[in-house]
């Protein structure tokens, strides 16, 4: 595919990209830690993915291959929007294959394949700041974080168990990084959480409209914030499986119909490919 | 030098008016068809904030104030002063009107499906040409639908008795326009105001609760545009019948479970928001100030901007707060010649001492 | 020693340096400055309080106790003088002023060594917390991380000052003013500190509870064997609680002794007006 736009590569200008891969670079030397940025009013809207875009738009080259997910879909609205827009301004090939793309744009999800060294996901993230459930005031968050001072979130943890049973948080569950700064890991489901911890991939968060970046690099210690004698608790299915592929040991969609609830693979990738799989079987 | 008392005001003002009318008298040419068609939204907007449904004169409020559509609300709101009030029709079911867009971010599909309609959600906001090809869509008009009619995404959770239902402790809607609410306020005063709120004010005011001064992390449950009929009880044969039908835009948010007061269960919490015309920011806004007022407890922030009545049913109404903060250029001179005389008493004082 | 403090001052104003000799004991114009109208809220306090020692501080409103209470927890920041804490030591195993310790290390000494208890409930509890949340909060500071042990050190903790377990996940708002001191005890001492600091802990209670709160307080204190510094203007309440006194006049020391001694046979001319006009 060819570039066919009036604009610049990547839309953003130069020197807009060079500011967000120093942040991004200080974000990977810094494990979780919250780096702020310009960031520039993209042509969508502020809440919709700037910063992912943004992220997105500064790393990415010819030679780059895209693959842009919402909520596990390649075909949602969303995704197929940025990837439209991706595609325009840069001209690199997209993708719905996981293990095929070298950047891999995200909303609330991390893809049921396993990552490989070598790719890079982009998170589009609504809160960066993990405290900010506990304490809103920016002053006192950059304190607490220097001081490795999570009491607030032990306590809110503490007030869901003891009224609960368990969490509250549901998705964008604060992890530990490395054993230092806790972060907001974007609105994954819990079940998603494990996928981060010693990942061979790169994992780049960007919020635009609060314009934070922060970053998991490769290889690194990924912990969920949870009492030592409870267990970290995922969302399960139990007794169901994808009612197009059978899997059942993924992340399912919830899907209401007229006639009831039914299940389906939230990572389509992985839905098409079991599928596929099972038709090689048949075959053979 | 001799003193001259500033007077003439009323030769200065009528210039001062036709001037601005010379100002806008470029757009003079602009029909109200345009604006009502073309300008859409403005023209939703100056309704809703104006609080009147009137598609013409809102279009009409737009083009005499030059397009400042707190302005045009104010004249919308100034006419509907001189409107006689016949009665009160029945209340209006959102979840029952026809929709050109129904859209539920809560999930994948809901029953009825997910209606994207009209909406600039995903368009690339470029003033350049993006694609250089210049092709625009593959649209093509098709024949008219049917009617579309779905339930709440929401409605198999509130039928499983999933979601919090407030207690209805009022026997009939308040009416902000007759009576001024006092606290503890109503609901429905605070509902009311909220509807014909400035759309700016209440985004600012949610925005705050979504960004860490409040728990609200809302998930959109059901968001429509639609159409609905309007009834009125027959003055003599004491029949509804239908008298016409207005554009609206619904949203019911939810909001985090908590433990419902009624039986200590744990629910769901839902809030609503609604706008006259097409405007999903303003009905995502109020929806999300409803879910934090409504739901205000100690674990999301009783004392927040947000949680609190006082503080948005005082705040939000752009009539209200554009007048006050433009009268300011009024004359001040008596109130600030008083202040001054303050002001030296106490220079006298520090210097006395 | 558990706590030490050499020439502790607090100026509230632009300071001209002379604010501190110019003012105090004997100053013509009180703890107001005569040359810069600073006022000195804490005059040079030179101060020891010995492992499991309590002491009470009284003066009159202004004299700098609540304030001076407020330097040791660094609720506010010292103007001048040093401030050492038993174990606080630097890289070369001397001790270390804690006003000069890195934040995470002032964090840890408020968090564990030291508590407060405030006499408003709203300055010392966090009111978007239930009573038990508040209680873990310390628990957590301490670095607990085990939720069985937190919740039944909290329940333990708010049993110990006799109110029922059924209520440990209310919120402070449903207490009453008495108990809403009690729960700020509770939380004070889940973290077993060795010091703890009390700021008027029973002003504004009514004289009942008034009474019951410091039995409550003097009970755990024999229990567990912290030091205490309470600030008190009700003499009474220094009488039933404390071993030794000392008097605070304009930001200064001006008497310090044992509690009795004090109480029956006042020296400075200060403390006997204070000692008679007790009603």
């Amino acid at each position: 595919m060819t570039r066919q736009s009036d604009v610049l590569f990547g839309f953003l200008d130069e020197d807009a990209k060079k500011e967000i891969r120093r942040a991004l670079l200080k974000a990977v030397a810094l494990p979780g830690y919250i780096v702020p940025f310009a960031s520039r009013e993209m042509p969508v809207a502020r809440g919709w993915g700037t910063g992912g875009l943004q992220v997105s738009l500064s790393i990415i080259t010819e030679d780059d291959t895209l693959k842009v997910i919402d909520q596990g879909c390649d075909g949602s609205v969303n995704a197929v929007n940025i990837r439209d827009f991706i595609t325009a301004v840069t001209g690199v090939s997209e993708t719905e294959n996981t293990t095929a793309a070298t950047i891999i744009q995200t909303r609330h999800r991390v893809p049921e394949h396993q990552l490989q060294e070598g790719q890079i996901m982009v998170y589009q993230v609504p809160y960066p700041e993990v405290l900010d459930s506990v304490e809103p005031d920016t002053a006192r968050q950059k304190e607490m974080h220097a001081n490795n001072d999570y009491a607030k979130l032990w306590v809110l943890l503490y007030e869901d168990t003891s009224q609960f049973g368990d969490s509250r948080m549901a998705s964008g569950y604060p992890v530990a990084v490395n054993g230092h700064y806790v972060m907001d890991p974007s609105p994954i489901p819990k079940f998603d959480i494990a996928k981060l911890n010693m990942s061979p991939a790169l994992h780049l968060y960007g919020a635009g409209r609060e314009k934070r970046i922060y970053a998991i690099p490769p290889y690194t210690e990924v912990t969920p914030l949870t009492f030592a004698d409870r267990p970290f608790q995922v969302e399960a299915f139990p007794g169901k499986a994808c009612e197009r592929c059978g899997s059942s040991r993924v992340f399912l969609d919830e899907v209401h119909l007229d006639d009831g609830v039914h299940y389906f693979c939230s990572d389509t990738f992985h839905c098409d490919t079991t599928l596929d799989s099972q038709g090689d079987d048949h075959a053979a | 030098m001799s003193y001259v008392a500033i007077k003439g005001g009323a030769e200065a003002i009528r210039r001062s008016k036709r001037f601005f009318q010379e100002e806008l008298e470029g757009g003079a040419g602009i029909s109200e068809e345009q604006l009502r068609l073309g300008l859409r939204f403005a023209c939703d907007r100056v309704m809703g904030e104006g609080a009147l449904y009137t598609e013409k004169l809102a279009a009409e409020a737009v083009k005499r104030s030059g397009g400042d559509l707190l302005e045009a609300a104010f004249y919308v709101r100034a006419h509907r002063s001189t409107c006689q009030r016949v009665g009160e029709t029945p209340c209006i079911d959102s979840t029952g009107a026809r929709v050109i867009r129904r859209i539920s971010a809560a999930f994948k599909d809901v029953a009825g499906g997910q209606i994207l309609g009209p909406s600039c959600d995903y368009v690339i906001r470029l003033l350049k040409t993006l694609r250089r090809d210049g092709t625009r869509s593959d649209w093509e008009k098709g024949a008219a639908a049917p009617p579309i009619y779905v339930p709440s995404a929401l409605a198999f959770l509130r039928s499983a008795n999933r979601v919090i239902r407030l207690d209805n402790r009022e026997a009939a809607p308040f009416d902000i326009t007759r009576f001024s609410p006092l606290p503890p306020y109503p609901r429905s005063a605070v509902m009311q105001t909220m509807a014909r709120g400035e759309t700016g004010a209440l985004l600012a005011f949610a925005y705050t609760s979504m960004r860490g001064y409040g728990d609200v992390h809302p998930t959109i449950g059901d968001l429509r545009l639609a159409t609905a009929p309007l009834f009125f009880t027959h003055p003599f044969t004491g029949k509804q019948v239908q008298i016409g039908e207005i554009r609206l835009t619904a949203c019911e948010t939810a909001g985090s479970f908590q433990r419902d007061r009624r039986d200590g269960k744990v629910r769901l919490s839902v809030g609503y928001g609604f706008s006259f015309g097409y405007n999903e920011t303003k009905a995502i806004a109020m929806s999300v100030l409803d879910l934090a007022m409504s739901h205000a407890t100690f674990s999301v922030g009783k004392h927040n901007l947000a949680a609190n009545p006082e503080m948005i049913v005082h705040h939000v109404d752009g009539i209200a707060s554009m007048g006050f903060t433009n009268h300011f250029k009024l004359p001040h001179y008596v109130t600030f010649q008083a202040d001054l005389q303050v002001f030296h008493q106490a220079e006298q004082h520090d210097q006395a001492k | 020693m558990l706590l030490e403090l050499e020439a502790v001052s607090k100026i509230y104003g632009i300071g001209c340096g002379e604010c501190c000799a110019l003012t105090g004991e004997t100053g013509a114009g009180g703890a107001i400055c005569p040359r810069c109208a600073s006022v000195v809220a804490v005059n040079q306090v030179d101060l020891q309080v010995a492992e499991g020692e309590v002491l009470g501080v009284v003066g009159e409103s202004g004299s700098g106790k609540s304030t001076l209470l407020q330097l040791i927890y660094q609720d506010q920041p010292v103007s001048s003088g040093r401030i050492f804490f038993n174990g606080m030591l630097d890289q070369k195993g001397e001790r270390q002023d804690i006003l000069t310790l890195p934040s995470t290390l002032k964090a840890r000494l408020r968090g564990r060594d030291m508590s407060m208890i405030y006499q408003n409930p709203h300055r010392g509890l966090n009111f978007n917390f239930s009573a038990g949340g508040n209680i873990a909060e310390k628990i957590l500071d301490a670095n607990e991380r085990n939720y069985q042990t937190i919740r039944s050190r909290a329940l333990h903790f708010f049993t110990k000052i006799e109110m029922p377990p059924s209520r440990i996940d209310d919120y402070p708002d449903a207490f009453s003013g008495g108990q809403q001191q009690r729960i700020q005890i509770a939380k004070a001492l889940s973290s077993s500190p060795r010091l703890l600091l009390l700021d008027e802990p029973t002003t504004g209670l009514d004289v009942s509870v008034q009474a019951r709160i410091l039995d409550l307080i003097k009970a755990l204190q024999r229990e567990m064997g912290f030091a205490m510094i309470v600030v008190s203007h009700d003499l009474g309440v220094i009488n039933h609680l404390t071993d030794l006194t000392l008097v605070m006049k304009n930001g200064c020391l001006v008497e310090y002794g044992l509690t009795d001694q004090i109480l029956e046979d006042p020296q400075h001319a200060y403390t006997q007006l204070l000692v008679s006009s007790k009603l």
